[in-house]
């Protein structure tokens, strides 16, 4: 019985809490493809680069001595007129054409690997690695938790909460669902559609940038670690069902859970593997998601 | 921007484009072509060992780019993780050079039988996905094999990759290349490239090619002609995958110094970089660039797997219930209401229902068609009419009932097995192929006629087909517009196209849905006289508003509302029924 406890305690209970950590920056990176997804119908391959941007600024700014709790907004700040110039230079150039999702992901696609390549001809190929602000841990339950991934759980808690408050209860969000609903229709109620879009766009991105800054003192910061996030981020995202605020947090918690649990017991290698398994089986067989549901709706 | 419309841009719906006859195209294509000549002609006799080494990979990563057009340009799928094969065709050719046998032969046939393997069972995985989830599978699908090359150690040695790779000579029965020979290489590598290029040239240029075109540009009319999709693109992903790999497994060979296979491995970005990094001459070929391939500039094709969800596809194919009637489909289509006939109609629809959410679409509908008559199904909008051709032509599963072909039970069939019976069907809205001329759209579906065994030849091999391609040019009127894109022609032109395309089968049973739909006086005259002529030899059953057409077309007429049949009968018959007039103009149902 006590093996049982103990077990419970020292083993599961950690692994849940890791996986509660990547859960929440998951969620804050799916938020992100799945606003960008549900009003503008737009797979943003390169969310997971501007994931790294904001990891970069971040070890940037932090470098020329900006303090890492003022980096938590400067970086989404800097990060919106990035998204917003992506979107109109690139984005809706390729908008209105016919074959749009395969387009925007070609493009998205390309933007990926410039800037995965830029940040390697600026930074170099090597992993930076940021200190944590926090450090130590914090007695809970019995439990030692470092104090920096209760923080993370805590803020990525809050924007979580704030975007669906943003989403569903102010006069953007309902701009945002209803030119989501039907773009035309809100055009001709007076939504400036257009300015909504890019908005919404550099809007996600922030939150790719926010996550960026919050994992780089748990996961440092590589070029190719958009990439190898990504994956994770899209799987949150289908499982939840596409455009879904609601889906996406439960897909992201139960995505990482998963992936912490089963690596108790299967090598870490095929984490990857195993959520690309879930990914497929998900298009499969439910590809509205598992609480699917666009974004307006739920 | 917009000057119009100052909130949205306007909707700019591009022009059909001709789909490509060949695969080069355009100024820049030439441009290159000129390029890549003057290149080889300056730098083999200068035996200029690295820029010919840069010019050989260029050539390799252009088979890659191959596979990437094959798949996006003729078939309009879009792979995100076609470099998976070309690191698999350079994994199992590193590996057979360095542990089982310098041979290039070997080392070529590995890659394309490995990628054969892998690429079937990925094709499985993936083609049942769509549009962009087809992409995020292609994705994901290379991103977690590099991930697990890259951690796994042993033979392909994880994250340092193989390392040794014997030099090899190619044994080409008249002489030998050797792969360490700048010169030599680049030239060899250049024939087996434009072997390549000419062969995709050629595919496009056979039946087989064509349908991968046909697919691209719409995917959804592609079964109503007699052509299973998913076969299609299994067999556009294997190939593609077999020309990745085929690439691939030539990367190895080249002989940079020390060149070895890496599974995150970065091609050449100009050598100061490398230099810098000391570690210069190490060829990388990371997992990244597996994604990276040039992508043609062929049309896209956007159909998306939540357009799965719209009615048509709704219950449909590739979702559980098979054929044979599955259980489901016959349970409770005991022969109730069916026709006993004594001769053996060749459509008997028996019970035939579906629902849509809480709307029965169709609601127990029997009727039979005899042979050589022309039989019309009217109704008021929303009757369920063109549900029920989407039932019995295949596009939707019925919940119960049975149709019987020929006195043959096709209930549940898939739409390209009952082309091949023998029962074709036209749209409402026309569905035909808008970015292929006239005369391809024609081509396209008349090659069903063929024998398989012509798939590879060229299409001008199957005389069958283009026999019958003149036929119908000639009865539809449309030998003078052959040569014109089909999205181009006049809505009469079009209506008249969508018939002929659906008739090219030499079906039995042709089913026409609404022929004339917005048609002026004029023309609908003219299509009504084209449709007593195709009924002398096939029998036709036809959805139409127009009542004064269907009186003076049809010899039997049936009547729906609301789902189910209200009354069945000669045209005079049907015309004095009081439920019909009042189905139509409103009245109480004083006969009911």
């Amino acid at each position: 019985m006590g093996a049982l406890t103990d077990y419970v305690q020292f083993v599961l209970m950690p692994q849940m809490f890791n996986g509660l950590t990547i859960g929440v920056a998951v969620i804050l990176m799916a938020l992100g493809l799945t606003i960008i997804f549900g009003l503008l119908d737009v797979f943003n391959m390169a969310h997971g680069e501007f994931y790294a941007l904001g990891a970069y600024l971040g070890v940037t700014l932090a470098s020329r001595g900006v303090s890492f709790w003022l980096l938590l907004v400067l970086v989404p700040l800097l990060l919106l007129p990035a998204g917003f110039l992506v979107d109109r230079a690139l984005i809706q150039r390729v908008f209105h054409q016919k074959e749009r999702h395969m387009l925007t992901m070609l493009l998205t696609f390309g933007l990926a690997i410039v800037m995965e390549d830029l940040f390697k001809a600026a930074y170099g190929p090597n992993t930076l690695k940021p200190d944590s602000p926090l450090q130590g841990g914090t007695e809970l339950l019995g439990n030692f938790f470092p104090t920096y991934r209760l923080f993370l759980v805590g803020i990525g808690t809050f924007t979580i909460v704030a975007v669906w408050f943003i989403v569903n209860r102010t006069r953007f969000g309902s701009m945002v669902r209803a030119a989501a609903l039907d773009r035309h229709m809100a055009a001709s109620l007076g939504v400036p559609v257009r300015r909504v879009y890019s908005t919404t766009f550099a809007f996600g991105v922030a939150l790719a940038g926010l996550s960026g800054v919050l994992l780089s003192p748990i996961y440092s910061v590589f070029p190719t670690m958009g990439k190898d996030f990504i994956l994770m981020a899209f799987t949150a995202v289908i499982l939840g069902g596409f455009g879904s605020i609601r889906g996406v947090v439960l897909g992201g918690l139960v995505l990482t859970q998963i992936q912490a649990l089963s690596s108790l017991y299967v090598s870490p290698v095929w984490g990857d593997p195993i959520v690309f398994g879930i990914m497929v089986l998900v298009l499969f067989f439910r590809p509205q998601g598992l609480f699917g549901g666009r974004l307006g709706h739920a | 921007m917009d000057t119009l419309d100052p909130v949205l841009p306007l909707q700019r719906t591009a022009p059909p484009r001709e789909a490509r006859a060949s695969t080069v195209q355009g100024r820049l294509a030439q441009v290159f072509i000129v390029l890549a000549l003057v290149f080889t002609a300056v730098a083999v006799p200068l035996g200029d060992t690295f820029f010919l080494r840069l010019g050989t990979e260029a050539l390799i990563f252009s088979g890659l780019a191959m596979s990437v057009d094959l798949l996006l340009g003729f078939t309009g799928m879009l792979s995100l993780g076609q470099a998976l094969y070309f690191g698999i065709g350079a994994y199992a050719s590193a590996l057979v050079l360095k542990h089982v046998t310098p041979s290039f032969w070997a080392a070529i046939g590995a890659a394309l039988a490995v990628s054969t393997v892998a690429g079937s069972i990925a094709a499985l995985l993936s083609i049942r996905a769509r549009g962009v989830y087809f992409a995020l599978i292609t994705f994901g699908m290379a991103q977690v094999v590099s991930k697990v090359v890259y951690n796994t150690r042993g033979i392909i040695g994880g994250s340092d990759g193989i390392i040794g790779i014997p030099q090899i000579q190619v044994n080409l029965g008249l002489f030998r290349v050797d792969t360490a020979s700048g010169p030599a290489f680049f030239l060899l590598v250049l024939a087996l490239m434009l072997l390549a290029y000419f062969g995709l040239a050629y595919l496009l240029r056979t039946p087989a090619g064509r349908l991968l075109v046909a697919v691209r540009t719409n995917e959804a009319r592609v079964p109503f002609l007699g052509y299973n999709t998913r076969q299609a693109k299994f067999l556009a992903f294997v190939l593609a995958a077999n020309l990745a790999a085929f690439s691939g497994a030539l990367y190895p060979m080249l002989r940079l110094p020390g060149a070895h296979v890496l599974p995150r491995l970065r091609r050449l970005r100009g050598h100061g970089h490398h230099r810098r990094a000391g570690d210069a001459h190490r060829t990388h070929l990371r997992k990244r660039d597996r994604h990276r391939a040039e992508v043609g500039p062929g049309n896209l094709h956007g159909a998306l797997s939540h357009h799965h969800r719209q009615p048509l596809h709704a219950r449909r194919r590739g979702l559980p219930p098979r054929p044979g009637g599955g259980n489901r489909v016959a349970r409770g289509a005991a022969s109730r209401g069916c026709p006993m006939t004594g001769a053996v109609p060749i459509l008997e629809v028996c019970d035939l229902s579906v629902k849509f959410g809480p709307l029965m679409a169709v609601n127990e509908v029997s009727f039979a068609v005899r042979r050589g008559v022309i039989t019309s199904v009217i109704g008021p909008n929303g009757a369920g009419k063109s549900t029920l051709f989407n039932l019995v032509s295949g596009a939707v599963l019925p919940r119960g009932g049975k149709v019987l072909l020929d006195g043959k039970d096709v209930t549940g069939e898939r739409p390209e097995r009952l082309v091949r019976l023998g029962l074709s069907r036209s749209f409402q809205i026309t569905n035909v192929f808008p970015e292929l001329s006239v005369r391809e759209n024609l081509r396209l579906a008349a090659q069903v006629l063929e024998p398989r065994s012509k798939a590879f030849l060229p299409t001008r091999a199957s005389a069958l087909t283009l026999e019958r391609v003149e036929e119908l040019l000639a009865s539809f009127r449309l030998t003078e517009r052959q040569d014109e894109l089909a999205g181009y022609l006049s809505h009469g032109e079009q209506r008249r196209l969508e018939i002929a395309v659906a008739a090219a089968c030499r079906p039995k049973l042709l089913l026409l849905d609404e022929p004339t739909q917005g048609m002026s006086h004029g023309d609908t005259q003219d299509t009504a006289a084209l449709i007593r002529e195709i009924g002398k030899t096939v029998t036709i059953l036809l959805i139409e508003h127009d009542i004064d057409l269907v009186m003076e077309l049809s010899q039997h007429v049936m009547v729906m509302h609301q789902g189910k049949k209200l009354a069945e009968g000669s045209p005079q018959e049907v015309r004095g029924d009081p439920a019909v007039e009042a189905a139509y103009f409103g009245k109480a149902h004083a006969a009911n």
